[in-house]
């Protein structure tokens, strides 16, 4: 019995050691005290050493590794595992090879619970461990980027949205007030447009997806509670390996600046006449030289006269006192000749004409600048809106007086209560936008346009409409007749904000409406409609805009 | 009014304005003084004189209807360089103004409303420089 239990024996040594041999992988036996009896040729080229037998395994490991190598050795040997668990166990320890380190993995399995030598494997995860660390760090490093991106589009003070080529929001960075991020995404973008805008916003997604063009605009949109709020915003196309993959629209919120701007403006009143200055001084300065130089030229007569009276004076002496009288009269004859009667009875009349109307041109334009400062913020007085509509012919006269002829045909107007600077202002807006269109058409040449103003009553309304015959507007840009900013001009001669303003004081403060009719190589006519009395508060601007004809 | 001596015939002074009671009381101010005067309402009508007679200083405004006044004085220095221009003007900052005066197609430039006392003396100095330079010239042949 004993004699088979032995060959068995050696017959499985046998086989152990070829097996280990064999192995494809780093493996060594060791006794109960640790030391290595057998390494296979993979454990000799692990270590960089072929005689690895008879030396511990603790002396292939660093310093710091063996504390933890002997502490788990000592672990295996005294703590049997209970039966049928998995005895094998690993620890990660640094290896030593001639001249360096290495990080090895090494597994520990004993070989039954009869024996006492123990299999140890042994695997080198130097590069193991140097590419995970890599992976790690990129990890890292890919979710801080992350990290950051999120918080920049999130914090950034603008809207950053991707657009596709057919108008559905694909990303947004933030959700736009009172609207959803969810109701947001995959929502055609023209929605949040003012429905005016749609063809212009479509043309100009087109435009960046064809051509790569960067396009900028401004534009309204209606916010669900009612309210407007003003965007600047640029679309630029995003590129991939040169193809357009998208567009991105970046854009701000300038709806206070929109309204800052407009208080300013419309607290200024006085900013249209200050384009219109210089034509204003022309007209002033004109008439103050020919009166100056009437004066003057009446002044010489006058003194002319009085030497030519002097030696009348003297002749009549003479003539009283019987002395000889020749020598004055001849003298006399002098005088006359040389004040040049017959001139001065023509010209003296002529220049006291001057005078007068030169002085009445004056004072006409400066009794209509008065009609063009606020006296009071907000009060709204019966007035007279065919003086209006004269101040402000007078002040605007130097605009129009070279291409057009005014005509006016005022009806009898009751008092309307208004803020007289302010429909004035609109007026003048309207007759200086009248002159201009004028001169598009006429300007170079002999003819000249012509401006009719009337004024009518039609029951609770005062009606003034301003005919102009010139270039009229053209269909595509009707919508933005009374946008603020806009304009069709060149720099210098108006910044677009006179029809806005113009808007916002008959609409809104006045409840009345501004409205025009335009054929284009005709002309234009506005139509000013203000009530008499200011409605009752209850109607809104809303309801009068509403029932607006054409704008 | 004073008549010319026979040695000199008067300066002849022609006024552009688009307002004839200026040129009307221009006239009437200065016809006591040592010139002859024509007025024109209009650059063309100005430019139409010039062609059919001399004409010694040119004293024209610069908002007219049709050419302004420092494209008409600019032409007039090209056509006829003798003539003396002057500018008189409601509206000196105009830019049109302003660069005429810097291009050196004025020999003085006078803001409405002008004295009669500035006016008469800036003629006189115009009629003087235009008589040495015409004297100048005459001795150089």
């Amino acid at each position: 019995m004993s004699g088979q239990t032995s060959m068995v024996f050696e017959d499985l040594v046998a086989v152990e050691r070829s097996v280990i041999a064999a192995a494809p992988m780093a493996m060594l036996l060791l006794d109960a005290d640790g030391y290595i009896v057998l390494a296979n040729a993979r454990a000799e080229r692990c270590f960089s050493c072929s005689s690895l037998e008879g030396s511990t395994f603790e002396a292939l490991v660093d310093a710091e590794s063996r504390l933890r190598w002997r502490g788990m050795a000592a672990g295996r040997r005294d703590v049997a595992p209970p039966a049928g668990e998995d005895t094998a166990c690993s620890v990660e320890l640094r290896g030593l090879r001639p001249g360096r380190t290495f990080l090895m993995e090494v597994s520990l399995a004993p070989l039954g619970a009869t024996s006492a030598m123990t299999l140890v494997v042994v695997r080198d995860v130097t590069s193991d461990r140097a590419r995970e660390q890599q992976q790690e760090a990129a990890i890292r490093a890919s979710r801080d980027t992350c990290l950051r991106l999120d918080l920049l589009l999130t914090f950034a003070p603008a809207f950053i949205i991707e657009v596709s080529r057919q108008g559905t929001i694909e990303f947004i960075n933030q959700t736009l007030p009172q609207y959803t991020r969810e109701g947001t995404i995959g929502s055609s973008w023209l929605q949040y447009f003012a429905p005016s805008r749609h063809a212009f916003m479509a043309e100009v997604l087109e435009e960046v997806y064809t051509s790569g063009a960067t396009r900028s605009y401004e534009v309204s949109t209606p916010a669900p509670d009612g309210s407007v709020v003003w965007f600047e915003s640029r679309i630029a196309p995003m590129r991939m390996a040169g193809q357009i993959v998208g567009a991105v629209l970046v854009s701000q919120d300038i709806t206070e600046r929109k309204r800052v701007e407009g208080e300013v403006i419309a607290g200024r009143p006085m900013a249209l006449l200050g384009t219109l200055a210089s034509g204003i001084a022309h007209e002033i300065n004109t008439p103050v030289q020919f009166v100056g130089d009437s004066i003057h030229f009446l002044r010489d007569a006058v003194s002319t006269l009085f030497a030519l009276f002097d030696q009348i004076q003297e002749l009549r002496r003479a003539a009283i006192a019987g002395s000889p009288m020749a020598a004055i009269a001849l003298a006399a004859e002098k005088a006359e000749d040389e004040a040049d009667l017959p001139f001065l009875r023509v010209n003296v009349p002529q220049a006291f004409d001057s005078c007068i109307s030169g002085l009445a041109r004056v004072a006409t334009i400066v009794r209509s600048l008065k009609d063009f400062v606020h006296p009071s913020e907000g009060d709204m007085l019966p007035a007279d809106l065919n003086r209006a509509i004269q101040s402000t012919v007078a002040i605007a006269i130097n605009e129009y007086k070279y291409f057009a002829d005014v005509r006016t045909e005022l009806g009898e107007l009751p008092l309307v209560t208004c803020r007289l600077s302010d429909i004035a202002q609109a007026i003048l807006n309207i007759i200086v936008n009248a002159a201009h269109a004028i001169e598009g058409v006429v300007g170079g040449t002999e003819e000249r346009g012509e401006i009719t103003i009337r004024s009518w009553r039609e029951g609770e309304w005062a009606v003034i409409s301003i005919r102009d015959t010139g270039t009229g507007i053209a269909e595509s840009i009707q919508a933005r007749v009374f946008d603020p900013f806009f304009t069709t001009k060149e720099v210098g001669k108006g910044t677009g904000q006179g029809l806005a303003i113009a808007r916002t004081a008959v609409n809104e403060h006045h409840r009345g409406q501004l409205t025009f009719e335009t054929r284009l190589g005709e002309g234009t006519t506005f139509f000013i409609r203000l009530p008499i009395e200011t409605p009752p508060s209850t109607s809104t601007s809303a309801e009068i805009d509403a029932g607006v004809a054409a704008s | 009014m004073m008549k010319p001596t026979p040695e000199l015939p008067l300066p002849v002074v022609l006024f552009v304005d688009d307002e004839p009671s200026l040129l009307r009381a221009m006239t009437r101010s200065l016809s006591r003084q040592p010139y002859t005067l024509i007025t024109a309402e209009s650059a063309v009508e100005g430019l139409a004189i010039l062609a059919e007679r001399t004409v010694d200083i040119v004293v024209s405004d610069e908002r007219m209807p049709g050419l302004a006044g420092s494209d008409f004085l600019r032409r007039i220095r090209a056509a006829y360089p003798k003539i003396v221009r002057i500018m008189l003007t409601g509206d000196p900052g105009l830019p049109s103004a302003v660069h005429a005066i810097n291009a050196g197609a004025l020999y003085r430039f006078l803001s409405k409303p002008v004295s009669f006392d500035e006016l008469c003396r800036t003629l006189r100095q115009a009629a003087h420089m235009q008589r040495v330079q015409a004297d100048s010239s005459a001795l150089r042949r």
